[in-house]
Formats: C-alpha cells, structure tokens, sequence
C-alpha cells in the first residue's frame, strides 16, 4: 500500500512538472475561415475577407502575421472575433503571436480552379537562326 | 465517306491529349515566356561582302494560348491537334534577307563604303582559247551585295504540320508563300528532331535535327538573281534556280538552376547548286554557332 502511495506521488508530481507546458501550448486555439482560397489560374492573386477567431484562457497581447506581415494586434484580450482583408498568391502562414511566445498558427492554402495546362511546342528552338 | 473523316476528325480532337508536363517540348498554356541569351556566336554570310551575323545577346519572347501561338518571329494558329498531330496556319517573316542586311558592328555607326570594292567580272563564265591555244583560266563572276538593288524582307504565310512520333522525336513540314508580294513563290521545309538525355549527366539535354529547306525559283531568284531589269549596271546575269538545301542542327541545353541554362548550338545549311552558284554567293554552306547561358524570366 506504502509502495502504491509512492508510486502515485511521483506520478503527480511528473504531471504537474509538465502541467505548465500544456495548458500553454492548449490553451490557444484559433480559427481562420475560409481556410482556402480558390483562384483562376496558377500565380493569381487571391484577395479575401476572412473570419479570425481566437481564445486564450486569460488575457494576452498578440499580434497575427501573414508569414513576416504583422496584420492585426490586440492587447490584453483573450477572446477575439473580426474580420481582416488578406492578399496572398501562394499558401501563407498566419501566426498569432507576441515577442516572447507564439500561440497559435494556421496555413492559408491557394487552390487553382483551372489545373496548369500545357502544351506542344511547335517551333524548334532558335528556329530562326 | 466524307461522313467518316468528319467522325475521325472530331474523335480525334477528344481524344486529344496536352502536355503532362513542363519538359523542353512543353509550354505552359496562356503564359508568355521571355529569356534572354548572352554569349558568343556567330551566323556566317555565304554572301559575296555580306556580314557575318554576330550573335552576342538574343531576346527569345513566346506565347502560347490554346490555340493562338506566338514565338520569336512567327505568329500561328492550330486548327487541328491530336495526339500526334498538330496543324497550324503560320505566318512568319522569311529570314533570306537578313544576308543581305549590314551587320557588322561599325556598319551601325559609319556609313557603308560606297560601290567601289565590286570585282564585276564580264559574263564570261568558262575558260576561253588563246591565240596560242592555252586555255585560259577565267574567274567565276563575282558581284558583291553592295552593288545590286535592295532586297527586301517577306513575310510568308502557310501551313505547319508538326508529327510528334513519341516523346522525344517528331517531324515538323512546313510549306509557305509570302503574302506581300516581294518574291512570288514558294518556300518549304521537312525536320526530324530527336531529343536526348543522359543519365550520367543529368539536367542536360542533346537535341539532333536533320532537315531541308525548299526555295523555289521565284525565291532563289529574287534574292540570289543578277538581271538587267533590277541590276542595269552590272555587266553579268543569273537567273536562280529551285534549291534544296540540307541541313542539321545540334543543341546542347544544362539548366544550371531554376532560370539559368548553359546552352551550346551548331547548325549548318548546306547551299544547292541553285542558290550556290548564284555570283553573290562566295560560300557553298551556313553555319551558326553560339555558346553562351540562358536566363529565364
């Protein structure tokens, strides 16, 4: 009984040693929607308006970046839900985070209607030399 | 019957097939390609005082869409593409001129020395006797390209059958005439191209043509005939003939990097009796080389 009591103190206290990295890397959740981005042909720009939602159990600063572009920041918030105009051409990652930590991320994909065609070359190379 | 080709024709651009892929024979549909080639290279004038034509920097612009086509010097449209055959109505500016253009680098900033350098021979084409019966060796007549009347450029117009056999072979026949009446002829061409990789060296590609160009009397004519009518002052005369002129081309491509490629060609035309015995021709053959880099916008 003694033994079992030991063995389920230091399970406690192995949890509690890890508690502190998952309530910080669980607590944060975000949504961006849409989530794709369908344009015409490959290269296209893809300019939308998307729904940003995110939560955090206390009150944060942050900011969320497309890749390296800061787009929006908030401070001491914990539960946010607004729209931002974004501009991509290629999958981004938007990033919700402060200088000391990063909280959540998420991939915008871009998704081409019209799959790349190709076709024949008729000319042989340098054709007129 | 005519029911049946009608069938044939229309199954067969169902079941037309594109491109899989973005390989040297292969372009991205509805996107213009710009590359720019940079290095040495030279095309030799078989002209009598003609420039060689140097080639140092080459701009290379195309477009194709999914039926209009665009590319350097040529402008088309397929009408007919299955999955061997494709045929276009092409227009194309003809490139016999570009002989008779000045080229060398000082002929941009001075002006082109006057007429005086011709060596026009009387029109006496063969050896003659003597008085003491020794024959007597006459030089062939020889007219220099700065003492005839201008050539100038055609632009042609025709149809374009390109044969893809497989992957890495197809035959290209092409049969055109030109459209602003500088010539009033014919002018055709048949090519069979084979493409090569190499395992040991990879991103490298070998491509091997073998090919003719027709030019009929009427082209051979106009731009390699000597007559009274255009050319009063000079003494000797030809008249040219249909010429088939065989050729062969080989390029060497390594792409280096996403846009940069080493490139290496070697083409060589070589002139029938028709255009070769013409007074402004000094040389039997053409020749193109160039070795330089590619950059792909």
């Amino acid at each position: 009984m003694t033994s079992n009591m030991w063995k389920n103190s230091i399970i406690l206290i192995i949890l509690s040693l890890f508690s502190p990295l998952l309530l910080a890397t669980s607590t944060t959740t975000l949504i961006i929607k849409p989530s794709v981005c369908m344009v015409k042909s490959p290269g296209d720009s893809c300019q939308m308006t998307v729904t940003v939602q995110w939560q955090n159990n206390e009150p944060i600063d942050a900011c969320i970046f497309q890749n390296d572009t800061r787009l929006n920041c908030w401070e001491k918030a914990y539960k946010i839900n607004t729209k931002i105009d974004i501009s991509l051409e290629q999958d981004m990652m938007f990033t919700l985070k402060n200088e000391q930590q990063i909280f959540a991320t998420q991939q915008i994909k871009v998704n081409t209607a019209l799959p790349t065609k190709y076709r024949r070359r008729l000319r042989a190379d340098w054709s007129f030399f | 019957m005519k029911y049946y080709l009608l069938i044939l024709l229309l199954f067969c651009q169902i079941c037309a097939a594109d491109c899989q892929q973005e390989f040297d024979r292969c372009v991205q549909v509805d996107h213009w390609n710009f590359s720019v080639s940079v290095g040495a290279g030279v095309v030799t004038n078989p002209l009598q005082g003609g420039d060689n034509i140097p080639l140092i920097i080459i701009p290379s612009i195309s477009y194709y869409g999914e039926n209009l086509f665009f590319e350097n010097n040529t402008l088309g449209y397929s009408f007919f593409d299955n999955d061997h055959f494709i045929v276009s109505a092409i227009s194309q500016v003809n490139h016999e001129k570009s002989y008779f253009s000045r080229w060398h680098p000082e002929n941009v900033f001075l002006e082109s020395s006057s007429s005086n350098t011709a060596a026009t021979v009387p029109d006496i084409d063969t050896g003659e006797q003597t008085d003491n019966g020794l024959t007597e060796v006459i030089p062939e007549p020889v007219v220099n390209i700065n003492d005839i009347s201008s050539r100038d450029w055609a632009i042609d117009a025709g149809i374009q059958l390109n044969w893809f056999i497989n992957q890495s072979t197809d035959m290209q026949f092409k049969i055109l005439h030109d459209v602003n009446n500088i010539y009033n002829g014919f002018n055709g061409q048949l090519e069979f191209t084979r493409m090569l990789n190499f395992d040991a060296l990879p991103n490298t590609m070998l491509s091997f043509s073998l090919g003719v160009n027709w030019n009929s009397n009427a082209l051979v004519d106009y731009y390699y005939g000597i007559s009274k009518e255009r050319d009063p002052d000079i003494k000797t005369k030809y008249e040219g003939e249909q010429s088939i002129n065989p050729y062969f081309r080989i390029v060497m491509k390594h792409q280096l990097s996403e846009n940069w490629q080493i490139k290496l060609h070697l083409k060589r035309v070589f002139l029938a009796d028709g255009t070769k015995n013409s007074p402004l021709v000094k040389e039997d053959h053409i020749t193109t080389v160039f070795a330089g880099v590619i950059y792909d916008f």
